[in-house]
């Protein structure tokens, strides 16, 4: 185990370096001066050059990069391009708020794709089945974005139900985790059905069901747990997916958190925004995925 | 981007048998194969049967409601929306096949090698995994589109690149097992070079799951195309295709929903059938699950 | 397992949303939700002009300022005269005006934000946008000020008063903040700053000692909403009280709503596609003339922009007041047949037209949500042209790309037909740019590559000319010669919309540079 972990984090090293070279370079690799846009269309063909003298632009990309990792590992993510203000705490305030919706987002997947799931798999082969089953699908058939805006114009302008912006109180949060949480209750449901159907395959539950227990007892008591297992894997990864994924109900919701944050300073070639946001998600996939590995390892008898 | 179901790493057994029987059993996953052979067909046919100046502006037109002449109504510039939205299919479809392509042509080796050969290249192998994984979706398509040019082609690739991981993942996974089995080592003692057996042997194995995730996965990225869309990639602002319609369409959504619902209905639909023709062959697949009748009898 | 993990997830959502919330204030608030985030709070530094709307409106005066018909008015001057060669201005200041620090506003203040703004070592935007060739200003006494130039200035007034970059800041408080992040902007306007997010909410407070009428609004919140179907939604859901830019298809169904009024606007700014005169295909006038006849404007203008627009009879927006009135290029598909036939151009085996082996095809470039209706306006442009065999493509440019394309220098630049667009609030900086042959990418911004000697030197003049009546006179011929060399085809003048709820009184509206109608809340009622 300490070995398994011990090579995790080691790997994880050359992982983060891979990501920042490879943001790093790229973002240079697209057209466009940040110094140019940031001037914007109507300033001096002069001004523009002596902006990007000012903003290091004009040094070599090696030794551009090696500054930047020196200073990142101090945690000087450097300062944005476009506002002059330090990455790192303009990072620090958009970053629990987009965990705050991602995590919000997958407990409502969970809530729903739960009950879907075991809906599902115990009505096999009957319409209880099928329709719980497409109710899931719909949320990973239409994209994030338009689920938001239906949503938002569904329930906020025309009912007026919840409100359509802002992040001061938890109304405003239901209507992006909601958004954000369609499309894994897919996955979710689709999983805990293949995985409670094979469990029922199983001799325990043959034997459960031989005794003439009550369909239910079975179901909860001993077909759930095993058939947990492999689903909080799929949760631990979709939770990664939604950090990406979450720049979608961000723009729809105006909710004020990295992805928003990221997309914005893409097109702006904000490199040093860039690079500091890119570093932060990468660093959270790669707990989440050292996690759920690790995880899986201890619940799983049949890896161990 | 959503991840697909990382089955738990071991062999895939045989399918039982008749798995086919099993599948024409299951009226959901047939329904979904129905409406999907008429959308491909309507693909297929629907450019050759409309005549190319339905794509042209007709200002006199816009914003028709369905009904009438243009059984669908007509968009912003006056294009009948039912033909734009058939010549969508085809874009779309293609477009998702591409990406699943490609993912797969990347993908599978690289789990092969990982997973047969171990070691030193499963590290290196898993580290550019998670490198990508690790890479938010929509910085990779910037990219893309912007070093390569606008363009749906590069949406395509750059959407293909980040499902790779997924495939490896699952390949790798599949080959550590499968090299374990019987007749994979009887191969290796007969004196067959490693390429051989994995490509001979090992590869078969790890097919299964491959096939049952890649028709997952063609849903989920015709719907992150569009995502992407939404995002503003750039390309020829006329093409019909339900990415860009639907992009284009969201804007209107108040003045005339039936721009945006229409392709976005289109991609609801074929993504649903998709996933239920999927799922109903990952069941009848998987061996472990119950067939239907050992199900009721319990 | 489980139980620490929803402590947790009680916690992070405890933390979050403990820390934004806002508390309720007390008084009249005014919520605005702007139409893209603020940059930085110090305008004089800013390149982005919503900075100079949102910020250098509200919280700063400048020594002269616009009304809605780009009049110029006493702002912290109350007199101005220029000498007769028109290199030096002398403007007598307003007294007993303090800025929001108490510090006094006089002479010293004037020119110690002029020097600041033209210092070549801080290179600050402020300098070429609104003091653009000034080279000093003098104290002549406590409240008067001489601004002077090595070359004539007729457009400083205009230059000042536009967009909030010509900001008078008190320089207690800029030299009091050492580092740029610590920078709080204080003026002498109607507001005061409170506190801003970046990204967020910038919130202003009313200024009671304001030296004009003080506005009647407690509290002014300006939020950052790019995202354009939030913004309606906000309006309509009543959760903002005011929204820029309004989207053009929505403005005929807010206006229906009850409790919503919308105004649409002639900004000074206008659309247009540039046409590279260097390439072979629109190197000859009557190429470009027979483009222009091609462009149905009318049924654009009604049809795409839902007639928030105005057919172009001037290469310049009508608000500017030199516009005149030249001509329009009325749609006629025949006579631009006609012309092209006479040029010699041909209907090859394709269809498409050619002569001497080259064949008349272009690509229109758009960049992608820069102009309303521009990747609409551009298929159909599109689509007339490729009726008569003019082979064109549309492709959208995603906004930085746009730009970087737009500043390669003639040898460089891939520029075939370009949708663009300009406007300023002096005719100078209106014209000059976008036409004298010195203006070429990279220095400028004439995309057409356009050269024209008459131009040129009229120009030149305008930039000298002192008087007001020879000042109209030499543009209104410059914009006779470009409309007949047609280096453009020629679309419409922009009008921006504003929405805002009935009960919202005392909005200006200031026509601005790049289009923007600028907003200054000086009174409102509830």
């Amino acid at each position: 185990m300490v070995e398994v972990l011990l090579r995790r984090v080691l790997r994880t090293i050359p992982v983060l370096l891979g990501i920042s070279a490879l943001v790093f370079v790229s973002m240079r690799l697209i057209p466009g001066d940040p110094a140019l846009i940031y001037a914007g269309d109507q300033a001096p063909g002069e001004l523009v050059a002596k902006i990007r003298v000012d903003l290091g632009l004009d040094q070599p990309l090696v030794s551009q990069y090696v500054i930047f990792l020196r200073r990142a590992i101090e945690g000087d993510l450097g300062v944005s391009i476009r506002t002059g203000q330090p990455v790192a705490a303009e990072l620090m305030r958009r970053y629990p708020l987009t965990l705050l919706l991602a995590t919000a987002a997958i407990l409502f997947s969970v809530a729903v794709g739960l009950p879907l799931g075991i809906l599902a798999a115990v009505n096999r082969g009957r319409w209880l089945d099928k329709t719980s089953v497409v109710i899931a699908l719909v949320g990973v058939s239409a994209p994030t974005f338009l689920v938001g805006i239906v949503l938002q114009l569904a329930l906020a302008v025309k009912l007026g139900w919840l409100p359509v912006t802002g992040s001061t109180s938890w109304l405003h949060l239901v209507l992006p985790a909601v958004s954000l949480g369609a499309f894994p209750v897919a996955n979710i449901t689709r999983l805990l059905r293949t995985s409670l159907l094979e469990v029922f395959g199983e001799d325990f539950v043959r034997t459960a069901r031989a005794k003439g227990l009550p369909e239910t007892l079975v179901v909860v008591r001993h077909a759930l747990k095993p058939a947990l297992i492999p689903a909080v894997t799929i949760i631990g990864l979709q939770f990664g997916a939604m950090l990406g994924a979450s720049v979608f109900a961000e723009a729809v919701f105006a909710w004020p958190g990295v992805g928003r944050y990221l997309v914005a300073a893409i097109g702006y070639r904000d490199y040093p925004v860039v690079q500091g946001a890119v570093l932060l998600l990468a660093l959270t996939y790669v707990v989440i995925n050292a996690a759920v590995d690790v995880t899986y390892g201890r619940l799983d008898p049949r890896v161990r | 981007m959503a991840t697909a179901l990382v089955p738990p790493p071991q062999a895939a057994p045989e399918p039982g048998r008749r798995w086919w029987v099993q599948l024409r059993r299951d009226h959901a996953g047939m329904t979904g194969l129905a409406v999907l052979s008429l959308i491909v067909a309507a693909a297929i046919v629907g450019p050759i049967v409309t005549p190319d100046d339905q794509f042209q502006p007709n200002l006199q037109q816009t914003f028709l409601p369905p009904g009438g002449g243009h059984v669908l109504g007509t968009d912003q510039l006056g294009r009948d929306l039912l033909a734009r939205v058939v010549a969508g299919a085809r874009a779309s479809l293609l477009s998702g096949l591409a990406a699943l392509a490609v993912s797969l042509a990347f993908g599978v080796p690289a789990g092969l090698v990982a997973g047969y050969s171990g070691g030193r290249w499963d590290d290196v192998v898993m580290v550019a995994v998670e490198i990508l994984m690790s890479f938010p979706g929509v910085l990779l398509a910037f990219l893309a589109i912007a070093v390569l040019g606008p363009g749906q082609q590069n949406v395509v690739l750059a959407v293909g690149l980040a499902s790779t991981p997924i495939f490896a993942r699952l390949v790798r996974g599949s080959a550590r097992a499968v090299r374990e089995q019987e007749y994979v080592m009887a191969a290796v003692a007969l004196g067959a070079t490693p390429s051989r057996v994995a490509a001979r042997h090992v590869l078969p194995g790890c097919l299964a799951p491959v096939v049952v995730i890649g028709v997952l996965r063609l849903g989920t990225t015709i719907v992150t195309i569009a995502g992407l869309g939404f995002l503003g990639m750039g390309g020829d602002p006329a093409r019909p295709e339900w990415g860009a319609m639907l992009s284009q369409g969201q804007e209107f959504l108040r003045r005339a929903p039936h721009i945006a619902l229409v392709p976005g209905g289109a991609m609801l639909l074929t993504v649903l059938s998709v996933n239920l023709f999927g799922d109903a062959v990952a069941d009848a697949l998987n061996p472990r699950v119950l067939s239907r009748r050992a199900h009721r009898g319990g | 397992m489980i139980r620490p993990l929803v402590l947790c997830v009680v916690l992070a959502l405890a933390v979050a949303l403990g820390g934004p919330a806002i508390s309720a204030p007390a008084g009249r608030t005014l919520t605005w939700a702007l139409h893209v985030a603020i940059d930085r709070l110090d305008p004089s530094a800013s390149f982005a002009l919503a900075t100079g709307m949102a910020v250098g409106r509200n919280i700063f005066d400048r020594l002269v300022e616009h009304d809605e018909g780009l009049n110029i008015l006493p702002g912290l001057s109350t007199q101005w005269s220029a000498s007769r060669d028109g290199r030096t201005w002398t403007f007598k200041l307003r007294q007993g005006v303090r800025f929001h620090d108490g510090t006094p506003f006089n002479a010293d203040a004037v020119v110690f934000n002029v020097t600041r703004a033209i210092d070549p070592q801080l290179r600050l935007f402020a300098g070429t946008f609104a003091w653009g060739g000034v080279k000093g200003a003098r104290k002549v006494d406590d409240f008067t000020v001489e601004i002077s130039g090595d070359q004539p200035l007729p457009a400083l007034l205009n230059n000042i008063a536009d967009s909030g970059l010509g900001v008078i800041q008190s320089p207690a408080a800029i030299q009091r903040a050492r580092d740029p992040r610590d920078f709080v902007p204080v003026g002498t306007g109607p507001f005061k700053f409170v506190s801003w997010v970046p990204d967020g909410d910038l919130v202003l407070e009313a200024n009671r000692e304001y030296w004009g009428s003080p506005p009647s609004v407690d509290r002014l919140v300006i939020r950052a909403m790019p995202t354009v179907t939030t913004r309606v939604n906000l309006l309509e859901a009543g959760e903002v009280d005011l929204i820029t830019q309004v989207p053009i298809h929505e403005i005929a169904r807010l206006k229906g709503l009850r409790g919503v009024e919308v105004d649409a606007r002639a900004a000074t700014s206008w659309t247009y596609i540039a046409m590279n005169t260097t390439k072979p295909q629109f190197s000859d006038v009557r190429v470009r003339r027979a483009l222009n006849y091609l462009v149905d404007k009318q049924t654009i203008i009604a049809k795409v922009l839902f007639g928030v627009g105005r057919v172009a009879d001037s290469p310049i927006g009508s608000a500017y007041r030199a516009h005149k009135s030249v001509k329009v290029y009325q749609y006629d598909p025949g006579f631009a047949k006609q012309l092209l036939e006479e040029a010699g151009w041909r209907p090859g085996p394709d269809g498409v037209r050619v002569r001497d082996g080259q064949r008349l095809a272009a690509t229109l470039w758009v960049p992608v949500g820069r102009f309303p209706g521009g990747a609409e306006m551009a298929q159909v442009v599109a689509s007339a042209f490729r009726g008569v065999g003019v082979d064109v493509r549309v492709q959208e440019l995603e906004f930085a790309a746009y730009l970087g394309e737009l500043r390669r220098s003639q040898a460089e630049s891939r520029i075939e037909l370009v949708m663009a667009g300009w406007g300023t609030a002096d005719p100078d900086s209106g014209m000059r740019p976008v036409l004298h042959s010195q203006s070429l990418p990279p220095r400028g911004n004439n995309l057409a590559f356009y050269r024209n000697a008459q131009v040129d030197d009229l120009l030149d003049r305008g930039a000298a000319a002192v008087d007001p009546a020879a000042r109209l006179q030499i543009y209104g011929r410059v914009q006779e010669i470009v409309m007949d060399d047609a280096p453009w085809l020629f679309l419409t003048e922009r009008r921006e919309a504003v929405a805002w709820r009935a009960h919202v009184r005392g909005v200006r509206f200031i026509p601005s540079s790049a289009g923007l109608i600028d907003v200054r809340i000086v009174t409102t009622a509830r």
